[in-house]
């Protein structure tokens, strides 16, 4: 890849736009790192799971294709209809195991009780790695009532837990707030060191150069060549550091502590992620719901649940927590509506937000009352894709939904085929 | 293709050919003159990781994973130092290799003596019971159950006031919901700790009494998060694999556990409980009825932990590999978060620099080399780094720079490689870099193209050697994808959840590896043998006598067994079926491929696969005759398609079947299998193990098909020596390496080609030596 440095004229611009105090619902493309934005419509990514899950019977639609009868959840979303689709019969092979699935969800690892399990790396973490930094921040991990120490939809490649970010505050803070002093040294040394070790590898390797043969001159070249396209990554990066953070076009939101706000804190956390993509902070947003850590709770101002999200959700088909469940999960559709809707209204330079933004929603469980984690509900809108309504696969003999990640890989852009279980990709193009 | 009819005459193919393969010959050979054979070789991430561990005196480093994985272009990872390198490759060995010398550094004052926690049989569950009901798990006083709810046991804990006569009792086997490990422990600092533990085997009887037991049940610890019943994050079995015998007995080991994780109770082959969902009511687990004799468990006693285990030394070694005697303190303001106590940074850099270099340095560093790495790290600390920093990005690059500036190699035509045979001997044979101070603790001489069959003697008897059987097995046989499919339960209830029938298979076709070279076993040895490795599970499994104990031992099998050799074992049979059926033709395709290294031409794009459908009676065969009667398909299938015919008689874990198994159609057979669940499945058609082998040899099963291997132990042998060239050099045989593997085989044949004699020639052959005349 080729980063030709044209950031110059972007700089202008954005100084144009603080100076201007044009505080408009447009993405202030910081454009510290450069690259040839002008051209390409960038592509971003949120991936939302509750870890459990909707009702089945209100989730599915009965009848498949694109001019499907929107299933009794989807009708909350019924304006976007062409703009999302809904998958059924998705799942991932061999991730079994009830809650423990849930730090599997990105990843499709596969026996996370078994003797011998370590978490893979999980869809965001992948983009994020390949990706030019283009934004401040490579990814953003969210998470809702999260039990932080133990759950997350993001993971390293040898399987060490990223922890989610649940404060809002403290998320407006790294967003928008001038950092430290010590927290900026902190990065540029971090930085500094990185690049004095490829200085280091370049030079000592010149001096053998002159003894190789013609075959492995050239490797050494590729290799050379990788240690530019580093100190190029390096080099944005610490840009990143230096340039000055976006304005918000919000005050910063108050932050909820009470586990029991539940709807009200999702709503927020999704008002931060449209801001985080608004003001281009990052490119990849996931937001694990943890709903299993969420005592009883407020389902509107005046009503309680009748017991905490946990216990609800093994109903065992009792009527007073399947109307719980119900109206839960009924709000929390009503609430990517509002997303949905809000990204569509944002402009950007090329369209809109929705345009450019994919939306996953759904879950690692398929059924919390039995605790199957077959059959995952799933529906992914936005991001420019060619929607296809419902797409219904095997319910007996799912296709892995890992299938769907190498779809958005390749939206990405990436030169990717495969991803963590998958056998092939779920075209949408 | 050639229009029919225009084939050339036998004699001038041959002459057409002879005259080819020497212009051929010539010309490869020039080229490896001018370029080398292989190119420069690349560590892969286990042997990365295990350099660090070697050169920084951290043996339990644990890396791998973190290292990008960069695309793979062959089974063996050796091969991707032919691919160029990734900008995510280098940035990976960066930050991971900063953050493994980070680890390195003792700070501050010695750890204190370790701590011993002494816990009674009540302090050894983290709840008042488990999933799967009282008879999952409950406490014990004379051989009867103790029932001891939520209150009382906190109650117990709170006054400390534990009564020794009570015993605590499992009878399951992980997994989720659990809850079994110790209350109130876990490692805030990850580390080693020592673990002493009372246990006796028992068998549960009606109204929850126990009985004594008869046979042992072997156990593992499971590293783990406390997440409460539910997994999070790694789970790791730790502390090796311990029998617990019937009567009670004090058993120690040692378990490594992660910053914060605790350990589970892994008792192997108990049930797992079965979920129930009542219409009405919460969900619950419901545990299996009782088998004849009673619930066999495990009762313990008492737990001592002692730990984290302090290093011998302080300093420890990894950190006098960094800093010598040079003590760190905290330093919250610095970088790293640490300093080094010392006013004299120039002369440290000096002293310390070439020391280091000396000890991780893959090839002996020159004068120019030692300076280079000085002087650099000097700059960094006049250019404002610390020197904590200027010391650590120095070493950093020195090893990043020995990853991926490959190791010498022999045939290098340019330069003298002195190191370069001993080199690559080391990484071959122990997955290791055999620097000059680990050859001398293996009393090994120094390797040299003469000394060669005595060097490689000696490194086949030291425990590195098992790397070597394991890269060769996992890769070439495909083993370290022996749990890629779980075996289908509804088809296979007994299989469920049997992590130990699994564990069991892989360590029984590594160790016949293992042996196999160990104790020079002529090639044959793959397809036939008159022993198998066993253990209690095995056996059973085999249908052999039954054995107690979960250690591998050597058993002769009956003459009419159709186990010994390795294509028959469990994990071979497991590696080449989807868990659901068995396929011949993956089967047949996978012994071309494997053993005979004639790998079938991929089919062709527009053809669609077998599918194997279980709710009818039609055999795998009749599918096969279907598509075997299109001539062209045929003719490459008739090739491959009956040496899988010939094994149909094991199922998809290698046990023996008389007939197929459906799940509609047959004979029902109806139980509940060891889990805990009820099952249904059918009785099906009988395995029909027939047919004629593409050279007309008609076969009746297993046996015929081993006579008709035996045949072609040439063939097996070229394969095996291809395999070596593969992993030894990272390149597959190339044009004129062909002649040379004859000569390997012709020096091997009379001996019935012995798999060490094969590997101590090839080692001393050209291809690996770069001794090219």
């Amino acid at each position: 890849m080729k980063f030709p440095i044209t950031h110059s004229a972007k700089l202008e611009r954005r100084r144009f736009l603080t100076n201007g105090a044009l505080m408009l619902a447009v993405p202030i493309h910081t454009h510290a790192g450069s690259k040839d934005a002008s051209n390409t419509q960038p592509k971003r990514l949120l991936a939302i799971s509750n870890n459990l899950g909707f009702l089945p019977r209100h989730f599915f639609p009965d009848s498949s294709g694109v001019n499907y009868t929107p299933s009794r959840y989807l009708s909350e979303i019924a304006a976007w209809k062409h703009r999302f689709t809904v998958f059924s019969g998705l799942s991932h092979p061999a991730c079994e195991g009830g809650h423990s699935t849930e730090n599997c969800f990105l990843t499709s690892a596969k026996h996370p009780t078994s003797s011998g399990f370590r978490n893979s790396i999980s869809l965001d973490q992948y983009i994020a790695e390949r990706a030019t930094q283009e934004t401040r921040f490579a990814s953003i991990n969210l998470g809702i009532n999260i039990d932080k120490a133990h759950r997350s939809l993001s993971w390293t490649r040898d399987g060490v837990l990223i922890p989610a970010e649940d404060s809002t505050v403290r998320l407006f803070k790294k967003m928008f707030l001038v950092g430290t002093k010590s927290e900026m040294q902190q990065a540029m040394s971090r930085i500094q060191r990185q690049r004095s070790i490829l200085d280091d590898m370049r030079e000592s390797r010149n001096s053998h150069a002159r003894t190789l043969g013609r075959r492995d001159r050239q490797r050494l070249n590729q290799y050379l060549q990788s240690i530019r396209e580093l100190e190029q990554r390096l080099e944005i990066a610490e840009r990143w550091v230096n340039a000055s953070k976006p304005t918000p076009t919000i005050p910063a939101p108050e932050n909820i502590t009470d586990r029991s706000q539940f709807i009200e804190k999702f709503g927020q956390m999704l008002i931060m992620a449209r801001l985080a993509f608004e003001t281009d902070s990052t490119r990849v947003i996931t937001l694990m719901v943890d709903a299993f850590a969420t005592p009883q709770f407020q389902l509107s101002d005046d009503t309680l649940a009748e017991t905490d999200y946990h216990n609800l959700s093994h109903h065992g088909q009792r009527e007073s927590h399947l109307s719980d469940l119900e109206d839960v999960d009924t709000q929390q559709m009503k609430l990517l509506n509002r997303l949905l809707t809000s990204l569509s209204g944002t402009m950007t330079e090329h369209s809109t937000l929705l345009d450019e933004t994919m939306v996953l929603m759904g879950s690692n469980m398929g059924n919390a009352n039995t605790h199957t984690n077959t059959n995952l509900p799933i529906l992914l809108a936005g991001g420019g894709l060619r929607h296809r309504g419902h797409l219904s696969f095997n319910t007996e003999n799912n296709t892995p939904l890992a299938n769907l990640f190498v779809t958005i890989l390749q939206k990405f852009g990436l030169d990717s085929d495969h991803f963590g279980s998958s056998n092939g990709s779920i075209d949408l193009g | 293709m050639p229009p029919a009819g225009s084939e050339l005459s036998e004699g001038r193919k041959h002459s057409l050919l002879a005259s080819l393969q020497k212009t051929l010959q010539i010309a490869d050979l020039k080229l490896i003159k001018s370029e080398g054979r292989s190119g420069p070789r690349r560590m892969t991430r286990p042997e990365y990781e295990q350099y660090l561990r070697d050169v920084l005196h951290l043996p339990r480093l644990d890396i791998q994973d973190a290292l990008p994985i960069v695309q793979r272009t062959s089974r063996y990872e050796q091969v991707n130092s032919q691919t160029p390198v990734s900008v995510q490759e280098l940035q990976g060995y960066i930050t991971v290799t900063e953050q493994v010398l980070l680890q390195s550094v003792n700070i501050g004052d010695p750890p204190k003596e370790p701590a011993t926690i002494h816990m009674r049989a009540t302090q050894m569950f983290a709840a008042a019971s488990t999933y799967g009901g009282p008879e999952a798990m409950f406490y014990v006083k004379e051989n009867q159950r103790l029932p001891l709810g939520y209150q009382e046991l906190n109650q117990l804990r709170a006054d400390s006031s534990h009564d020794p006569a009570v015993e605590m009792a499992i009878f399951r086997s992980p997994s989720w919901p659990y809850y079994a490990y110790p209350y109130n422990f876990s490692s805030p600092n990850g580390g080693t700790y020592r673990v002493r533990f009372s246990a006796r085997t028992v068998l549960q009887q009606a109204d929850f009494k126990l009985a004594p037991a008869s046979h042992s049940i072997p156990m593992t610890f499971r590293a783990r998060k406390v997440s409460g019943p539910d997994v999070s994050g790694d789970v790791r079995a730790t502390g090796g694999l311990i029998d617990i015998r019937p009567e009670p007995h004090v058993y120690e080991t040692t378990v490594y556990l992660k910053p914060t994780e605790t350990f589970e109770y892994g008792i192997f082959g108990l049930p797992v409980p079965r979920p129930i969902n009542p219409p009405d009511a919460p969900l619950y687990y419901k545990f299996p009825p009782m088998p004849k004799g009673g619930h066999p468990g495990v009762a313990f006693q008492w737990i001592e932990i002692t730990g984290p285990l302090a290093p011998e030394n302080w300093p420890t070694a990894s950190h006098q590999c960094l800093f010598a005697d040079i003590p760190a303190i905290a330093s919250p303001d610095s970088p790293y978060q640490f300093r080094l106590v010392t006013d004299d940074a120039h002369g440290v850099i000096k002293t310390l620099i070439p020391r280091f270099l000396s000890e991780v340095s893959v090839t002996k560093p020159s004068t120019d080399e030692v300076q280079f790495n000085i002087q650099r790290c000097r700059d960094k600390f006049l250019d404002g780094m610390t020197l904590e920093e200027a010391l650590v990005v120095t070493y950093a690059s020195i090893l990043v720079k020995n990853r991926f500036i490959s190791s010498p190699i022999p045939d290098s035509p340019r330069s003298e490689q002195h190191d370069a045979i001993q080199t690559r001997l080391g990484f071959f044979l122990t997955g290791r870099h055999l620097s000059d101070p680990l050859a001398h603790a293996l009393q090994l001489p120094r390797a040299t193209p003469g000394n060669l069959r005595t060097a490689v003697a000696r490194l086949v008897a030291t425990p590195d050697f098992k790397s070597f059987t394991k890269t060769l097995a996992d890769n070439w046989l495909d083993l370290d994808s022996i749990r890629r499919d779980s075996p289908d339960i509804r088809i296979y209830p007994e299989y469920r959840f049997d992590d130990y029938l699994i564990d069991s298979l892989y360590r029984e076709s590594q160790h016949y590896v293992l042996h196999m070279f160990r104790e020079n076993l002529p090639i044959s040895s793959l397809v036939d043998s008159d022993f198998v490795f066993i253990n209690d599970k095995l056996a059973s499994h085999y249908g052999l006598p039954p054995i107690d104990g979960s250690d591998l031992r050597k058993v002769k099998v009956p003459n009419n067994s159709p186990y010994g050799g390795l294509i028959t074992q469990g994990a071979i049979a497991k590696v080449t079926s989807n868990g659901v059926t068995t396929s011949p033709i993956i089967r047949g395709a996978w012994i071309a491929d494997r053993l005979l290294g004639t790998p079938p031409p991929p089919p062709p794009p527009s053809i669609p696969a077998v599918e194997p459908d279980l709710r009818s009676s039609a055999t795998i065969r009749e599918l096969l005759a279907t598509h075997s009667a299109e001539s062209s398909c045929n003719s490459c299938h008739a090739k491959f398609d009956p040496l899988g015919i010939a094994l149909e008689h094991l199922d998809v874990m290698g046990a023996w079947r008389d007939n197929y198994r459906s799940l509609q159609t047959g004979t029902s057979v109806t139980g509940i299998d060891r889990a805990g669940h009820q099952f249904e499945y059918f009785t099906a058609a009988p395995v029909d193990a027939s047919g004629r082998f593409e050279n007309g040899d008609t076969f009746s099963g297993i046996k015929d098909l081993k006579t008709h291997l035996l045949k072609q132990q040439r063939q097996i042998a070229r394969n095996l020596v291809s395999q070596f060239a593969l992993y030894a050099t990272g390149v597959p045989p190339r044009y004129s390496d062909r002649v040379q593997i004859e000569k390997i085989l012709d020096a091997c044949e009379s001996d019935g080609f012995r798999t060490m004699d094969l590997l101590t020639e090839f080692i001393r052959s050209p291809i690996f030596t770069g001794k090219w005349k």
